[in-house]
């Protein structure tokens, strides 16, 4: 109890969790798919920097909204808290696919016939992957909430 | 009672808020939820906890049969139209 009392997470707004999870996401496909499909240089600075602001704003994301990250005692009522279950589930269900798609790629590009990145495009893959895993309960509570009109 | 969003619960409760001239976040702050739980029990989103149905219809001063049915409850105008059918036939 005392360690709740001496940290409380914060909570961004619905609307805030909608735009910064936007933003985030489409710096991390402009930033990690962006040079593997286009003639731009992943390694330059332009591209470096997109993909840091992703990751700053999916950090951003992942702290401010009771998805992923530690909630405190009393912070969300019953009904929040089966929806976070269901976020959270939803989220690993997502990373599972995901996981396990890459590996059958990796099986079909073996031979050599099929595309697979380099050293750090493989490390901008698996980024992308760890900060959509992390933002993904938020954006689904944030989309799901809805504000009353009283 | 199901904590699930594909409950079969029927509840009164926005009859019951109503009557009592409550805002859902009045009634929200008297249970210890957030406002918009209120509005997911309203629209039958949510079925709630035995703890919290309780809560609720000890806020109505109403048994939680009352407020919460398996079955669906009576229109409001046919229930209140029952009994002056029975006075009329008399």
């Amino acid at each position: 109890m005392a360690q709740s009392a001496l940290f409380k997470p914060p909570r961004f707004s619905t609307m805030r969790v909608r735009v910064l999870s936007g933003l985030a996401l489409a710096a991390l496909v402009a930033g990690t798919i962006g040079p593997l499909l286009l003639p731009i240089d992943g390694m330059g600075g332009v591209m470096t920097m997109t993909r840091v602001l992703g990751w700053a704003l999916a950090a951003a994301v992942a702290v401010g909204s009771p998805g992923w990250r530690y909630v405190a005692p009393g912070e969300l009522d019953e009904r929040e808290r089966a929806e976070r279950a269901r976020a959270v589930v939803i989220g690993h269900r997502v990373t599972g696919i995901s996981i396990c798609l890459a590996y059958i790629w990796l099986l079909l590009a073996a031979p050599g016939r099929l595309w697979l990145p380099n050293m750090h495009e493989a490390g901008w893959l698996m980024a992308m992957l760890f900060w959509v895993h992390v933002m993904v309960p938020a954006v689904i509570l944030a989309w799901r909430d809805r504000a009353e009109e009283e | 009672m199901m904590n699930n969003e594909t409950s079969t619960l029927h509840n009164r409760l926005a009859l019951f808020r109503a009557e009592a001239g409550l805002s859902r976040k009045e009634l929200a702050e008297q249970v210890g939820v957030n406002p918009q739980t209120i509005g997911f029990l309203e629209r039958g989103q949510y079925g709630p906890s035995l703890e919290l149905g309780l809560k609720l219809a000890r806020v109505f001063g109403v048994s939680v049969e009352t407020l919460f049915s398996l079955e669906p409850f009576a229109p409001l105008a046919a229930s209140l139209a029952a009994p002056r059918l029975v006075e009329g036939g008399r």
